[in-house]
């Protein structure tokens, strides 16, 4: 083992996090409805997005030894969707959609709203850690753009009023 | 796959055969036909993500992926019509929307993939005018770096962590044009085969750190060889550039290797260009003054030793060679000592270790490249009763002169040792290192290393192989076969001074009467298989 990987494992070692018992028990139940591990991966992320209120290395390192993958192979995983939540994003995560029919409805002004609204760019938590900003692509309800989703609830034809109020509701 | 059936079809209107499951890609390498291709790699399952070996088949409408596309019997296959070349075109022309143009700053130039592909089946130019996309530059681990930036997503290095090395660290993140091969962090790629994955890159986005800017690779001159560096005995390539080793790389053989090596191996050749690495010889006179003529060796150490056996008995003379030495050494050795009329033979080697196991790859435990070529030429008894017999001999004094090999790689002699060889009256020692610390060596003699031999070894699984001269000795050093031959010559065993392939010829009826070997050159690049490997299993248990 070389000085490298010694000090980062020591790294790791300080920050670990543990599934809880239910979590387990979930993911248990995960296994029985995939083929193999790997086909099983998604949904235990989702699990651990909500265990540990996002995923970062520490999460990560815990799916790893949970499931006996390597941590690079649910790295690569985890990084190819923009969907899970991040660890360190805010407690409400704004996922404007940006594809074309929300453009065409009005996206921009959505997060220009925001962006005024909240200090912050797309991408961009807010100092108090309460909300992220996120532009993303399609989230598939483009008959009642634009849309909002804000962690796992769909806000449909918004205007710049009921985002107003919403953002009050969430204070 | 021998059992497989063999089918009929045809490339380029060519008659081809081939067992079933080929995929058609290979076939056609292996009918000299030239399918250009980025991820497909013969060591590794094909992934049919680059779309570089896009062919026509009459099974398919459109091109299809030749590395994963399995011959059938009657299937024709086109590799140059204009659409094949018109898809090869768009696929170099999106390969090169990303990557950097900096050939001359980048390692692989001369023997990156991409360069030749694009040279040879490119468009002329690009339509791109958006800024490229930046990715990172950093080190993986303690071996290899990335240069985010010319990486081609072909997944070789990923799969080869995956297949191979079982390790898993490498991975593609993030997706679409921002995908980037990377470790997850904290977890660096440390495994004892992560130099592969420079290889089999084919770009240069993974550049292995010792040989980074150390030289182009179209002035290197490559010899084939084995590596020394344990009893496994990859078969390598010595990349040399004015007679200097640079780089080894692995050089595919089924039997051994398959196409990788292991890190470790690719350091053997450090000791030969070492600075501390002994050049001149040091040959104590009667009278006290040191002689550094490399012609006065041989009869230096022969009257050294003709002198203690002339004291104290032929007895009194033991001789230590080394599980580094090639097999004509230990012959011309053995043959030597059997003259000198003593029993006292031994060979010094390196401790075994714990064998290492990937998912497609073995490092033997045995870190002696021709321990087995010791045992069938000195006798097993050689190299652990006859040691121990010898230093105890030297410490009660009834062996008085020795003449000892230490071309081990890193390694030392024993203290126990150390004090032994003070005691004695006439001590030669042909060394790699400045043996200065011994009190008293009457005659130190610079060792051949790695790259500088001619000869071969017999490796852990009972492969005879070759080693081959990739770089000239420095012009002080003469090669310790011939100073062992001119020995023999004033015990009149020996009438002229041979080269190793002539010594093979000697040994191979004398060690293998049943082979009828002949010449060195039988061995060719692969070696010959002249022990079962059941009969002989890894001695990983020998200490």
């Amino acid at each position: 083992m070389s000085a490298f990987q010694e000090i980062t494992q020591a790294a790791r070692e300080d920050e670990r996090v543990e599934f809880s018992a239910e979590a387990k028990k979930k993911i248990e139940w995960i296994y029985t409805r995939y083929p193999n591990r790997e086909a099983a991966l998604l949904p235990v992320l989702r699990v651990a997005e909500k265990e540990f209120d996002g995923i970062g290395a520490a999460a990560i390192d815990c799916i790893a030894r949970e499931m006996g993958l390597s941590p690079g192979y649910i790295y690569g995983v985890f990084t190819f969707y923009t969907h899970y939540k991040r660890a360190g994003e805010g407690k409400y995560v704004l996922q404007v959609c940006a594809t074309l029919p929300c453009a065409l409805r009005g996206c921009r002004d959505v997060v220009h709203h925001l962006e005024d609204k909240l200090g912050i760019k797309p991408g961009e938590t807010t100092e108090d850690g309460k909300f992220t900003l996120k532009k993303v692509e399609c989230l598939a309800s483009c008959d009642t753009a634009p849309v909002v989703q804000i962690n796992d609830d769909y806000h449909e034809n918004l205007t710049l009023e009921d985002l107003d109020k919403l953002l009050e509701s969430f204070e | 796959m021998s059992e497989a059936k063999l089918v009929k079809f045809k490339i380029n209107g060519q008659e081809i055969e081939a067992p079933a499951g080929t995929m058609v890609i290979k076939a056609a390498h292996e009918a000299g036909i030239d399918v250009p291709h980025f991820c497909y790699h013969p060591g590794l399952t094909p992934d049919g993500n680059c779309r570089m070996c896009l062919v026509e088949a009459s099974n398919a409408r459109k091109p299809v992926a030749s590395c994963v596309t399995p011959v059938a019997e009657g299937l024709e296959i086109t590799t140059d019509s204009d659409t094949v070349k018109e898809a090869r075109e768009g696929v170099l022309e999106l390969m090169l929307l990303n990557h950097p143009l900096d050939c001359p700053i980048c390692d692989k130039s001369g023997e990156c993939m991409l360069q030749d592909n694009v040279y040879d089946h490119g468009p002329d130019n690009s339509r791109m005018t958006e800024p490229k996309m930046m990715k990172p530059t950093k080190d993986l681990g303690s071996t290899v770096a990335l240069w985010g930036n010319r990486c081609i997503v072909c997944q070789r290095c990923t799969r080869f962590c995956e297949e191979v090395s079982g390790t898993g660290e490498l991975a593609i993140i993030h997706r679409g044009d921002s995908s980037v091969v990377d470790v997850f962090p904290g977890y660096p790629l440390e495994n004892d085969l992560s130099l592969n994955t420079v290889d089999i890159c084919p770009v240069g986005a993974l550049i292995s750190k010792d040989f980074l800017y150390e030289a182009r690779v179209w002035n290197m001159k490559d010899t084939p060889s084995i590596c020394t560096g344990c009893s496994k005995g990859c078969n390598v390539e010595i990349q040399q550039e004015r007679n200097q080793t640079r780089r080894i790389v692995p050089r595919h053989n089924p039997e051994v290797n398959d196409y990788w090596m292991c890190d470790e191996g690719r350091e053997v050749f450090k000791p030969a260009v070492s600075e501390d690495r002994l050049l001149d010889y040091q040959l104590r006179t009667a009278d006290g003054t040191i002689d550094t003529n490399p012609k006065n060796a041989a009869s230096a150490i022969f009257n050294g030793l003709n002198q203690v056996s002339a004291n104290h008995g032929t007895q009194a003379i033991a001789g230590i060679g080394s599980a580094f030495m090639s097999c004509e050494e230990l012959y011309v050795f053995k043959l030597l000592f059997d003259g000198l009329q003593t029993p006292h033979l031994g060979a010094f080697s390196r401790p075994q270790r714990e064998a290492k196991s990937f998912k497609q790859f073995e490092i033997p435990g045995d870190p002696n490249p021709n321990r087995l070529g010791v045992e069938r030429i000195l006798g097993r008894e050689a190299l652990e009763e006859n040691l121990e017999k010898i230093l105890s001999g030297i410490q009660n004094q009834s062996i008085r002169g020795a003449l000892i090999f230490d071309d081990l790689l890193d390694w030392d002699l024993p203290a126990e040792w150390q004090s032994a060889l003070s005691q004695l009256e006439f001590l030669a020692i042909f060394s790699l290192r400045d043996r200065t610390h011994l009190p008293q060596h009457s005659c130190l003699l610079p060792a051949t290393t790695f790259g500088e031999k001619d000869g071969s070894m017999l490796n852990g699984e009972g492969r005879l192989q070759r080693l081959r001269i990739a770089t000239q000795l420095p012009r002080t050093i003469r090669y310790e076969h011939e100073i062992l031959q001119q020995m023999q010559q004033e015990l009149g065993m020996r009438s002229k001074v041979v080269p190793p392939s002539a010594l093979f010829k000697e040994m191979g009826k004398a060690v293998w009467p049943q082979l009828e070997i002949s010449t060195i050159r039988e061995l060719g690049d692969q070696g010959i298989q002249v022990e079962s490997p059941t009969e002989n299993p890894q001695r990983a248990t020998v200490s």
